[in-house]
């Protein structure tokens, strides 16, 4: 497990707000935890793909489709908070994500 | 594997079990057609991404794969694990064969998949349609 500290928290909090204002053509003032990213901002798996590639590269996470998909299953992620949700859980846990009780 | 989609009819041995349909735009994969990076290795193979740079409109061999892998893991009704099955694309409004592994054959106990791949023009842009029929023996 990989301790984050706040400053990281804001980290990927502002990454994944900028990378949905930019890639879904929004203000980020207008996007908030609880905006849905497919029936608000018409996101998709894709979008979602692109943007964990992104925070695995970042942070140089090897965690697989696989275990986040297994996770998904048991958690979804549907609001663009939800998504930051699961991307701390990501970068703290990485494969043993699925084992957490989140 | 022989292509059996193509040909299937009700005296075949294969028995359809599921499948799957998912369309993108051709042009969301333009920024992985080019430098030396692995783009998305959580989606695509070494051999699927050496094969798409080769193509004349590389992403279209990406989109197309994409497609079908997604169109795959929706007829499963399984979380995706791109990497286990790959698509190397061969050409516009063809039959092809997906490529799966071992394990997800002998968990599904799957015979086949084939991919149905269309290419639609639109003014501005190109969407891939991928239909996936998966088979069990």
């Amino acid at each position: 497990m990989v301790d984050i500290d706040k400053k990281t928290e804001q980290e990927i909090r502002d990454l994944i707000y900028e990378y949905f204002s930019e890639e879904c053509d929004v203000n980020t003032e207008d996007i908030t935890d609880d905006t849905d990213i497919i029936e608000e901002l018409e996101g998709d798996s894709l979008m979602l793909l692109a943007l964990l590639e992104m925070v695995r590269k970042k942070y140089g996470l090897g965690i697989e489709l696989k275990t986040l998909g297994n996770h998904l299953m048991k958690k979804p992620a549907d609001t663009v908070g939800q998504v930051v949700e699961l991307t701390m859980a990501v970068v703290k846990y990485g494969d043993d994500i699925v084992n957490m009780e989140l | 594997m022989a292509m059996t989609s193509l040909t299937w009819n009700y005296k075949s041995s294969y028995h359809l079990i599921a499948c799957g349909i998912d369309a993108e735009r051709v042009d969301r994969f333009i920024p992985y057609t080019a430098g030396d990076e692995h783009p998305m290795p959580f989606v695509f193979s070494e051999e699927e991404i050496r094969h798409c740079k080769k193509l004349d409109y590389p992403e279209k061999g990406f989109c197309a794969a994409f497609c079908s892998k997604e169109a795959l893991f929706k007829a499963l009704s399984r979380p995706y694990n791109f990497p286990e099955c790959e698509l190397f694309f061969c050409g516009d409004d063809a039959w092809q064969d997906l490529k799966l592994s071992t394990s997800m054959c002998n968990e599904n106990r799957i015979h086949s998949a084939h991919a149905r791949i269309q290419f639609f023009f639109y003014p501005s842009y190109m969407e891939c349609l991928s239909a996936v029929y998966v088979f069990r023996e």
